[in-house]
């Protein structure tokens, strides 16, 4: 008897030993889960997806499968879908954060489950209290519950941990109007109108809580440019609707480009200035708002190669010569910044500004009497339209 | 892992077998002894004196700002990615193919464990899991470096954007300069230190692109808002580990210094591989 217990027990011992020590994952499934994430990286979703299905078909146990391809079909709008892959994700690893967090979002924002969502949600910040994102969205679903307190509390600590969160600070702001604590809704919308001052939202809010406490002129001033803000808004979205119907259409493409530039949304407005210029070159306001977007991305060379179709174009326009000037002497070539400056004064000679920058290109080139002598002449056009 | 140094030795002691000859017995001292790793090889490190440096950024990925300054002690950091050769002495002492820290088989270029080991035995070990990566560290004797130490040995003292500067003008006739990372005519793994004009300031290979490399710390996108200015080893707890450097997969955006990126840690792949790291004991005091 006691034979067959010790080789009972070295049985199991031995057993357990095998488990830990085999490769972790069945070998083809690991393959393909590499190959989707490859996929994914090169923006192939479709070969992303159908590896990684496979391999939690051949081998459930990878979390990390489960959790991408739940993103991939959140991205597809396969909702249901996404909320089961992240539920398996959670199961295949209990500790798997980000799968909570995405299963709680899918939960709470797509299918409106606040119960479910904030029981997630819950479990995501009981594992990692400093996760920004989780407490941000199980704010959120306090303040759907109407626990504004609660609310509150989440959406502060989240803050703490990400000053930066927009949607954070937003629904903060709007726990506290609900509150009618006016002056906390103040401060908040006025932050986050700092971080984004696009926020339309936050400036209707701030408006309203300014209007509450008898601030009647700085309330007006709010909702005027809430309302210029989703104006602009408006124009945006439909204007991205409009060109990719009609993606030949040059004066819509320049006038997003204009709103994006506007909105200082430098990529998307580099983007569409650029179509503009492709689709109608001999216009030289395209040049010139892309000019200004590259030398507002510090793109010096590209800016200055704008100016410079700009200039062919209309070489008689101080302000293009200024702006030439401008990025020269960004490119440290400060011979031809105080050439286009020099063009710029003998185009427009009653403009102070252009001194100024005359002025300290020469200083830069080391000119320095030159730079005096320029920068009295700013000083002395500066007093008299005083 | 030193449990498997004691285990090797225990095993060399017991398998002495009495009456050898003496001249055996040397040439066995020896076969194991050259091929037993050298965690003291400190020629295959790099030493990072202690020292303030910028770590992050302002201008790019949100979870790389704000851009802060973090005071580390001096440590070393290996001057290459592991590679495959040196993987496989630490799988083998693990048991082979048996062994939970094989690394995954691939087709292709990536070839197949353990040949690969044999026909690419300078190329950078992938496929490695996280947990993996450790056990290999702690074999050598050494561990994997923390974000911090890892973005230090990168990038220096001087928030360099890569880590030969602020350019990526590697392309001269399509040909690679500075690192290995994705081209649109397709992008493969390279031998380690294949790049010497793409070496950091502090004399690492490979820093960017090549692989992914794992680090010690759990992955958190908004950590630098509440990161200790000493000495950070990241959050506490956490369920994907940080990978930094860009890999032969990635434009080389991802390449940069302070780019970053949560990996899950229980698997590995073709596109993330690790080096080592470990504390600089200060030297002892003069003996007068």
């Amino acid at each position: 008897m006691q034979l067959f217990k010790c080789t009972f027990t070295l049985f199991i011992f031995l057993q357990v030993l095998l488990a830990i020590a085999a490769p972790r994952y069945h070998p083809e499934a690991a393959r393909l889960y590499d190959a989707g994430v490859r996929a994914l990286t090169h923006g192939e979703h479709e070969k992303a997806q159908t590896a990684l299905e496979q391999a939690v078909e051949l081998d459930g146990s990878i979390a990390d499968a489960h959790c991408i391809l739940g993103v991939i079909y959140k991205g597809a709008e396969e909702i249901h879908a996404a909320a089961e892959a992240f539920q398996r994700a959670t199961i295949a690893d209990e500790n798997y954060i980000e799968a909570y967090y995405e299963l709680g979002d899918v939960l709470l924002i797509h299918l409106g489950d606040t119960v479910q969502a904030t029981q997630v949600l819950q479990k995501a910040v009981a594992i990692d209290a400093d996760h920004a994102r989780a407490r941000t969205l199980l704010g959120i679903a306090y303040f759907r519950d109407n626990l504004t307190e609660a609310a509150i509390n989440e959406l502060q600590h989240a803050i703490k941990l990400d000053p930066t969160s927009q949607i954070a600070r937003y629904t903060l702001g709007t726990a506290f109007l609900q509150q009618e604590a006016w002056q906390s809704a103040i401060d908040t919308f006025k932050k986050l109108i700092e971080i984004d001052p696009f926020h339309a939202k936050a400036h209707f809010s701030l408006g309203t809580a300014y209007r509450r406490i008898g601030e009647i002129e700085v309330a007006r001033k709010s909702l005027q440019r809430f309302e210029v803000l989703s104006v602009e808004a408006e124009q945006l979205t439909h204007l991205k609707r409009f060109v990719q119907q009609n993606p030949t259409n040059t004066e819509a493409w320049y006038r997003l480009g204009r709103i994006q530039l506007k909105r200082q949304l430098w990529r998307e407005a580099t983007q569409s200035l650029e179509r503009y210029v492709t689709l109608a070159p001999q216009e030289t306001r395209g040049y010139e708002a892309l000019g200004y977007v590259h030398f507002q991305q510090q793109n010096y060379k590209q800016a200055t190669a704008m100016y410079q179709k700009v200039i062919q174009q209309k070489p008689n326009v101080a302000t293009y010569r200024n702006s030439l000037g401008g990025a020269y002497l960004m490119l440290e070539q400060y011979p031809k910044a105080i050439e286009q400056y020099q063009n710029a004064i003998h185009l427009k000679p009653s403009e102070p500004r252009f001194y100024l920058n005359l002025s300290k290109a020469y200083e830069l080139a080391g000119a320095q009497a030159e730079a005096e002598k320029t920068y009295k002449e700013y000083e002395r056009l500066t007093s008299k339209s005083k | 892992m030193s449990v498997l140094h004691q285990s090797q030795n225990k095993t060399t002691v017991r398998t002495e077998p009495r009456g050898w000859p003496w001249t055996k017995l040397l040439i066995l001292f020896f076969i194991i002894v050259g091929f037993l790793p050298d965690a003291s090889a400190e020629s295959d490190l790099c030493l990072i004196p202690a020292g303030t440096f910028t770590m992050g950024s302002d201008d790019d990925l949100p979870n790389e700002a704000p851009a802060h300054k973090v005071y580390l002690d001096a440590y070393y950091i290996g001057k290459t990615e592991v590679t495959n050769a040196e993987y496989h002495l630490f799988w083998l002492e693990s048991g082979g193919t048996d062994s939970e820290h094989t690394p995954i088989s691939y087709e292709g270029e990536f070839g197949t464990w353990p040949e690969i080991a044999k026909t690419k035995p300078n190329y950078p070990v992938v496929g490695v899991s996280w947990d993996a990566a450790t056990a290999y560290a702690a074999w050598r004797g050494m561990r994997l470096p923390t974000e911090a130490e890892w973005e230090k040995a990168a990038r220096g003292t001087t928030a360099r954007r890569w880590p030969w500067g602020n350019t990526f003008t590697q392309r001269i006739k399509d040909a690679t300069l500075h690192a290995n990372v994705w081209k649109q005519s397709g992008a493969h793994l390279k031998p380690v230190g294949t790049y010497p004009t793409g070496v950091s300031p502090y004399g690492a290979h490979d820093m960017a692109g090549n692989v992914w490399e794992w680090v010690a710390d759990w992955y958190s996108e908004n950590f630098y808002h509440h990161s200790p200015g000493r000495n950070p080893k990241g959050p506490t707890v956490g369920s994907r580990r940080v990978v930094r450097g860009g890999s032969w997969l990635n434009p080389e955006t991802f390449a940069r210094c302070s780019t970053r990126f949560g990996q899950h840690t229980a698997i590995g792949t073709s596109f993330i591989g690790f080096r080592l790291a470990k504390d600089a004991t200060p030297p002892p005091p003069h003996e007068n």
